[in-house]
């Protein structure tokens, strides 16, 4: 077995696990008490604990271990969920995230994190209270030492050792037999009871007699060291699995043991047995009694569960039982959601999409050579295939895409820090989180997003009594939404604060030369200011934000994304940030159109309509860049001009209308070509500053098309347009991207 | 020593060798299924048997459930003195529901 890739998984895993423990962390302190969420946080910790031991991460142990025996004190209702300790939790969740970032790069902490982590757990030793002692004790040796001393609730009576043995298959081939262990064991002590376990044996055709399937379950008196009993196994303890609890110990070890069994549905009964928690005579008896109680009430067709017929006669705790039957209702679940869901490596993944992406190229070339060829039937089955090509380059795409909900959810430890950070009390209420993208974009959404929300946080909500002195509800409101909008994902980032103030930021603005003084500027192109690099209207600089780094970084992650930001803001209402992106980068659905002999793409999905001009239109438009479009103003661009193709204009001229958020121009081409599936391959690095184009693809006669950045080009002729009807000067670029632009097309904020 | 086995209408005995480990285990498991398949019930005759381990305990297990699965009655025979205390020694004593006698 190659031992990083499991280290991997590993890492990936206890990543996993830390989120849910985070999530329990967090819902607690709303679900106070809520049995379901301690055992849950409690099963994180303890199974990230015992996978790092594999790994022999015994920092992770060490540590991790504290963490659990906190939990378990909150579990057992021994400490209350206090904010405090909720705070310290949560860190503690991120520290042992550290060290799995550590794990991973495999390095060591260093001396502040050294640091830090006695702090942790200086403090949660104080939490462990009155065990400072015991807590002390375990993290040097290991759980399941500890020995106690009377035999109250919570505690196992049964005054023997209990061994739990699953055999290695080799066993036996390396010439070691199972039964002289026992037979060995046998001397340091009184074997009290044995139960072979051969749950994992196979039917006797399929039966391997050279492999050992067997397992015990061992209740052992002896006065013996648990060093002296391991010892026993030594030689065996490589390959198989072997747990050894004391006599007394607590119901939670069991608990542990029945947890950490390869036996996928355990019967209940076997499992009680097993735990040494009751005999096998009180376990039959408790059988007797199902069989009879059943037997006396003919009409009550649903038996008493075995569990509740034990505790009834207080032959069993019902702690146990819950236990034993958590135990059998995980191990069905665990066998469900395993069917479900299968882990990929994400390389192998984009290998599927590329070559799927390959595939649609040669489709596209086979059609056209069939659509030459005037073959009925080759034309019928090439149209086939591209119709299945379609579908699997849909459902390969379908497997990239996860909903934005747990990116989502991640919020909700951020708003609860930053609110405690800033003391102001602040909610965040998340919906349309099953709106599904593709995971490369969600993996680089999550750093733009944080700035907006920490941003809405800090600037946007007002503090509590501002709040109550304009009428509002003490409490903030943070919003996260997200919807699906003609081929495109749009997040909002909401927040019922104090609004934009239009003013300030062009005061700024003008202050900072971002605008001349005497500009009209609307209400949008004020707001986008705050895109800018170095824009801060806020008075005081925070941890958290107010340095004016962060807005414009949003902006260029998002734009290089593909997508865009929009503004609306109301004072004293609240400001929404609407981040608009491609549900996927990379294959589209294209419109393809020409202009002399170059090729192009818009997505279809911005395509409104396409209009043929007529020569007297034709006539009409020579000198200006506006058609009127059945009583509607619509500017266009001339891609001719616009990526200065030599050679006359074509015979006909279209256009082709396209809309991106809310806002529609036309595009002047030459010729129609119609629908394309287009793989987008991004440009070389040297063509990153060409404006209006996004991308190429290559055509199925081999040819490459590039694909237009529809925004940007919808931006251009509506701000041409606007130019021509405003008297004023042009204002300045928006970015500094822009100014360094050598195109010679004067550019401006959209309108 | 080897196995032996005796069929008379539908019921077969079978007589495992002196030896009931992991080098014999192979051996057996093939004669124990064959068995099984022709007879209407099983024995397995146990008091030849001087050596037994967890192969073999392993594979009695097996052959039994095979049996209970198929609808056929097996049963173990004639235990012999290791036999018997490598059982005891298991916990399968009452596992094998049919009457524990001995040769002696």
């Amino acid at each position: 077995m190659n031992l990083d890739a499991a280290r991997q998984t590993f890492i990936v895993e206890s990543t996993e696990l830390l989120q849910e423990m985070e999530d329990c962390l967090l819902r607690l302190e709303t679900e106070a008490g809520n049995k379901d969420l301690l055992d849950a946080l409690f099963r994180t910790a303890h199974t990230i604990k015992g996978s790092a031991g594999l790994f022999g991460l015994d920092d992770i142990v060490g540590f991790t271990h504290l963490v659990e025996n906190v939990l378990d004190k909150l579990r057992d209702g021994e400490l209350a969920y206090e904010s405090e300790l909720a705070a310290l939790l949560l860190e503690c969740g991120d520290h042992i995230g550290l060290h799995l970032q550590l794990a991973e790069q495999n390095s060591r902490p260093d001396a502040t994190m050294r640091e830090r982590e006695a702090r942790l757990i200086d403090r949660l030793q104080t939490n462990l209270g009155s065990n400072v002692h015991a807590a002390n004790h375990v993290a040097v040796s290991e759980a399941g030492d500890i020995v106690a001393s009377d035999g109250g609730p919570g505690q196992a009576r049964s005054d023997c050792w209990h061994i739990s043995l699953r055999f290695g298959a080799d066993v036996l081939r390396n010439g070691m037999d199972p039964l002289s262990f026992i037979r060995y064991l046998g001397t340091l002590g009184e074997i009290a009871h044995i139960t072979p376990i051969a749950d994992s044996l196979p039917p006797l055709e399929r039966l391997d007699a050279e492999s050992c399937y067997l397992g015990f379950e061992i209740q052992f008196r002896s006065q013996a060291t648990k060093e002296k009993i391991a010892g026993v196994f030594e030689f065996v303890r490589e390959d198989s699995i072997v747990k050894i609890l004391p006599p007394k110990s607590r119901l939670s070890d069991y608990v542990e043991l029945i947890r950490s069994l390869p036996e996928q549905t355990p019967r209940l009964g076997e499992l009680l047995v097993a735990s040494g928690a009751i005999s096998q005579s009180e376990l039959e008896e408790g059988m007797r009694l199902q069989t009879q109680s059943a037997g006396l009430d003919p009409d009550n067709l649903s038996r008493k569960p075995l569990g509740e017929i034990l505790v009834n006669q207080k032959i069993v705790p019902q702690e146990l039982v819950d236990v034993a039957l958590s135990t059998q209702k995980q191990a069905h679940e665990k066998k469900t959601t395993d069917s479900q869901y299968l882990r990929i490596h994400a390389g192998r993944l984009d290998d599927l999409i590329s070559l799927v992406g390959e595939l649609v190229i040669a489709g596209a070339s086979t059609s056209l050579l069939a659509q030459r060829a005037r073959d009925p039937e080759l034309k019928e089955s090439a149209s086939t295939v591209s119709r299945l090509v379609e579908e699997i380059r849909d459902s390969a795409l379908q497997l990239r895409m996860v909903q934005i909900g747990e990116t989502f959810n991640r919020f909700q430890r951020v708003v609860r820090d930053v609110s405690k950070e800033l003391g102001k009390d602040i909610q965040l209420v998340v919906s349309g989180a099953d709106a599904e993208l593709d995971k490369t974009v969600v993996a680089r959404i999550g750093d733009p997003l944080m700035h907006l929300v920490r941003n809405a946080m800090d600037h946007g909500i007002e503090p509590a009594a501002v709040r109550e002195a304009r009428g509002k509800p003490a409490k903030g409101t943070l919003r996260l939404n997200a919807y699906h909008d003609s081929g495109s994902i749009v997040i909002e980032v909401a927040d019922d604060g104090g609004g934009l103030n239009r003013e300030k930021i062009l005061g700024k603005a003008i202050e900072r030369g971002i605008v001349a003084a005497g500009q009209t500027l609307s209400d949008q192109e004020v707001y986008r200011l705050i895109f800018e690099a170095g824009f801060s209207t806020a008075e005081s600089v925070t941890s958290l934000s107010g340095r004016g780094v962060g807005m414009d970084v949003v902006r260029r992650n998002i734009e290089s994304l593909r997508g865009t930001t929009e503004i609306e803001s109301e004072e004293g209402k609240g400001t929404t940030i609407r981040i608009r992106l491609p549900l996927t980068l990379a294959i589209i659905d294209g419109f393809l159109m020409a202009v002399g002999k170059a090729a192009y793409v818009v997505p279809l999905d911005m395509v409104l309509e396409c209009i043929e001009i007529s020569p007297a239109q034709r006539e009409a438009t020579r000198e200006r860049d506006y058609i009127d479009l059945r009583g509607e103003v619509l500017p266009f661009l001339r891609l001719r001009e616009q990526f200065e193709i030599q050679g006359p204009a074509g015979r006909r001229e279209n256009i082709v209308v396209v809309q991106y958020a809310g806002q529609k121009a036309g595009l002047m081409v030459d010729q129609l070509m119609g629908e394309f599936q287009t793989v987008i391959k991004p440009l070389g690095k040297i063509f990153g500053n060409l404006r209006g184009i996004s991308g190429s693809t290559i055509l199925s006669s081999g040819e490459v098309a590039l694909i237009l950045d529809v925004p940007s080009l919808i931006q251009q002729a509506v701000s041409a347009e606007a130019r021509q009807f405003s008297p004023g000067e042009a204002m300045r670029p928006a970015s500094p991207q822009h100014a360094d632009e050598p195109q010679p097309q004067p550019s401006s904020l959209n309108a | 020593m080897t196995t032996k086995i005796q069929r008379r209408k539908g019921h077969t005995t079978l007589t495992p060798g002196s030896e009931m480990t992991i080098y014999t285990a192979s051996e057996l498991r093939t004669s124990l299924e064959g068995a099984l398949v022709e007879c209407a019930s099983l024995d397995v005759n146990l008091s030849e048997v001087r050596e037994i381990d967890t192969a073999g305990l392993q594979l009695l297990m097996a052959t039994k459930r095979a049996a209970r699965a198929a609808g056929k009655a097996f049963c173990l025979k004639g235990h012999s003195e290791p036999v018997l205390h490598t059982f005891e020694l298991c916990g399968v004593t009452g596992n094998f529901d049919c009457p524990t006698e001995t040769t002696r």
